[in-house]
């Protein structure tokens, strides 16, 4: 099931405190949100962690859901403010992490860049290109790379983004031109692009 | 439409503007200005790599933590609820007139008052009190004759008025 055909009977279900139920929402939405968690926080036990936690929280506040279909947005919101709430309290120092040390530290194919399949030189250009791309959006301070996973990964419009970081749409979109300036430019010699303002 | 208020628009762009043919007054500036252009290539290039990266695996046991957190908070929330009804259960011994509910802070500080005050009251009342002679007559006269020596003839003065408008008399 994805995250676009969430069945509104699956939610109205886990409303009611099925646990199948939500089971069946979690797995339709665990990837994004692991993945959104774990580029913020830069730790993969934290982000296990906390995608944990905000799924447990879920569990128990979902009967006061209004609206089932709009349960992937509402989840979401709990996840963007856990991880915002997280990024206040810890120290910056500790969650440096690298991505090489974030392969590392997962071990094996678990956590291992996902790439499209092809002969293997394609795979390992996309592999390198892929691990290029993570270490450019690693680097990026919070606030542009909250902006830049919502826009462009999560697929959310800058009105959204707005409301769920409470700020104007106008930061929204000069948040992402910086973000995208400082991409372009940390990827240049990589891809060729040029860094622009 | 100069090269600053192209490069403005683009760079503040939803990404959808990336995915699709640029508007026209933007496509006319591009056409003539090789540096816009490569610009906008650049940021394509750059959207497009964005929406093609690959999502990581999740790990495994991400499901059996979410149930264990779920059972955890149902325990804390079974002994959160459990106190509370052992306080209910507790008020319920002791229970206050209806019109003292909404009202404790005030009830308890007129029992308060009503305490101290009748402790103040009972405490006067027992204790031994000492007697005030009162002046008589002499002594006060000895006094105002000591303060004022005009207060003599004075008090004399008052003294025969005084009986001689009690006795109806008149000079």
């Amino acid at each position: 099931m994805a995250i676009e055909t969430l069945d509104v009977n699956i939610v109205d279900r886990a409303r009611q405190g099925d646990r199948e139920a939500f089971r069946l929402l979690f797995e339709a939405t665990k990837g994004r949100t692991f993945n959104y968690m774990l580029r913020m926080i830069r730790n993969v036990e934290d982000a296990k962690d906390l995608t944990q936690e905000v799924y447990a929280k879920a569990f128990f506040a979902l009967p006061g859901l209004k609206q089932p279909e709009a349960f992937y947005g509402w989840l979401k919101a709990l996840v963007v403010n856990r991880v915002r709430d997280y990024l206040r309290s810890a120290p910056a120092r500790n969650r440096e992490v690298s991505l090489e040390e974030m392969v590392e530290t997962s071990g094996d194919a678990v956590y291992a860049l996902g790439v499209a399949a092809g002969t293997p030189e394609e795979d390992l250009l996309a592999r390198e290109r892929s691990a290029e791309m993570e270490k450019a959006i690693n680097s990026l301070p919070d606030i542009h790379r909250e902006v830049v996973l919502l826009h462009h990964i999560e697929g959310l419009p800058v009105e959204r983004i707005a409301s769920l970081l409470r700020v104007p749409p106008g930061t929204v979109k000069s948040r992402l031109a910086r973000a995208r300036g400082e991409l372009a430019s940390k990827l240049s010699s990589y891809t060729g692009l040029k860094g622009g303002s | 439409m100069n090269c600053q208020g192209l490069r403005k628009i683009v760079s503040q762009s939803p990404k959808d503007l990336f995915t699709m043919p640029l508007p026209e007054d933007l496509t006319r500036h591009v056409n003539g200005c090789p540096a816009c252009a490569e610009y906008v290539r650049s940021l394509r290039e750059l959207t497009g790599l964005l929406d093609r990266m690959e999502e990581r695996s999740a790990p495994d046991d991400l499901w059996a933590g979410v149930v264990a957190k779920i059972n955890e908070m149902e325990a804390d929330r079974a002994g959160a609820e459990a106190i509370s009804l052992r306080r209910k259960a507790a008020k319920r011994w002791l229970p206050l007139p209806g019109f003292l509910k909404p009202i404790p802070a005030w009830a308890a500080a007129a029992v308060l008052l009503v305490v101290v005050g009748g402790g103040v009251y009972l405490g006067r009342s027992c204790s031994p009190q000492p007697e005030v002679e009162p002046y008589g007559y002499y002594d006060q006269h000895v006094m105002l004759s000591v303060q004022d020596p005009l207060a003599d003839r004075a008090a004399a003065g008052l003294m025969i008025s005084e009986n001689q408008a009690r006795t109806g008399e008149k000079k």
